[in-house]
């Protein structure tokens, strides 16, 4: 072991004296005060200091003896109590703020995401309004007008006539005109007459020729009656399949169409026909 | 006899003279007789504040000591 030095040993001479240096160090202390007399009168000096003290107040010095080791352990048990208690422990668990970063790290990001999640649902819209099931939803929407008086002149129909618009604007390669029509099993239109008489009526007459000219195509369809060994659910998707109205090369509608609206491909296959054959 | 009497007036005056946590810490340390880990429990403070009140409480009280002496 390394002797200590003059000045090791008089930064340790006072925890010598009180006894409270480890072994290694009370080791240390003892041989240089062997040989050392400046070290050695120096202890000497806070001993002197120490019994003088407790001449001060002896009875208290001697109820100190008796009294010490109940203190002692008194003191232990209440440092004891005081780490295990949960106010200790959470001082502990801050005393590591890396634990505390991280746990605010992790709170921020739970929020963030519950907060981008709700915002997705909130603004996402459902679907595209050029998609074939929004143009089925808006074809299936009740029109919510009395005939097809109120539809053309636009009044009560605004949710209606909006899907409509947005489905019309969207798509790129086909146009979808979405007529409100009703085909009776004679084969015939109801209400074409009536959509007739407004040709004349202001705003509207572009678009009342182009559904004009798609009605002219389904009356050419020549639609046929009811036949008899299809059951009514086959009837009903044959007449929609003779009525659908869909682009043709070989005989193209001469219809004005929106600018920058283009004609359907020739020879799509409509969805109407996968339908019954799977009737 | 006397002599020791007046010495012990001399230290009291002294003692009286330190700062309150001087004084607290070195009652608490020779008279008292607890350990640096206990005076701090006591006092709410750390230990290496204990030693330090107790080196300068010592330092004042040797000098006041030495003067006494050689008075």
């Amino acid at each position: 072991m390394k002797p200590l030095t003059c000045a090791a040993t008089r930064r340790r001479l006072q925890a010598f004296h009180d006894r409270e240096l480890t072994v290694a160090d009370q080791i240390g202390v003892s041989s240089h005060l062997e040989w050392c007399d400046e070290c050695a009168a120096a202890l000497a000096d806070l001993r002197t200091l120490a019994s003088a003290l407790q001449t001060l107040a002896p009875g208290r010095a001697a109820a100190v003896d008796e009294a010490g080791s109940f203190e002692r352990a008194v003191l232990n048990r209440v440092k004891a109590e005081r780490e295990v208690s949960f106010v200790a422990q959470v001082r502990d668990m801050f005393d590591d703020l890396h634990l505390v970063y991280a746990g605010l790290g992790a709170a921020a990001a739970t929020v963030v995401s519950v907060v981008i999640t709700l915002s997705m649902m909130r603004f996402a819209s459902a679907e595209r309004p050029d998609s074939l099931a929004a143009i089925l939803s808006v074809l299936s929407t009740s029109v919510g007008c009395d005939s097809v008086t109120d539809l053309i002149d636009g009044g009560g129909c605004s949710r209606w006539q909006e899907q409509f618009q947005r489905a019309n604007e969207s798509a790129e390669q086909d146009t979808v005109f979405a007529l409100d029509a009703v085909v009776i099993d004679k084969g015939r239109l109801a209400d074409l007459e009536r959509l007739r008489s407004h040709r004349h009526r202001q705003g509207a007459e572009a678009q009342i020729e182009t559904i004009e000219g798609l009605m002219d195509s389904l009356y050419r369809a020549r639609l046929e009656t009811q036949i008899p060994q299809l059951a009514v659910t086959g009837n009903m998707l044959h007449v929609i399949e003779r009525a659908t109205v869909r682009a043709n090369a070989n005989k193209p509608l001469d219809l004005q169409l929106p600018p920058g609206k283009k004609r359907a491909e020739a020879g799509s296959v409509p969805l109407v026909l996968a339908l019954l054959q799977l009737d | 006899m006397l002599a020791q009497k007046q010495l012990a007036q001399q230290l009291q005056l002294a003692l009286d003279r330190l700062p309150f946590d001087q004084r607290t810490a070195i009652v608490l340390r020779e008279i008292d007789g607890l350990s640096y880990e206990e005076i701090a429990y006591s006092l709410g403070v750390a230990i290496g504040t204990v030693k330090s009140r107790l080196t300068r409480a010592r330092q004042a009280l040797r000098s006041e000591l030495r003067e006494a002496r050689t008075a």
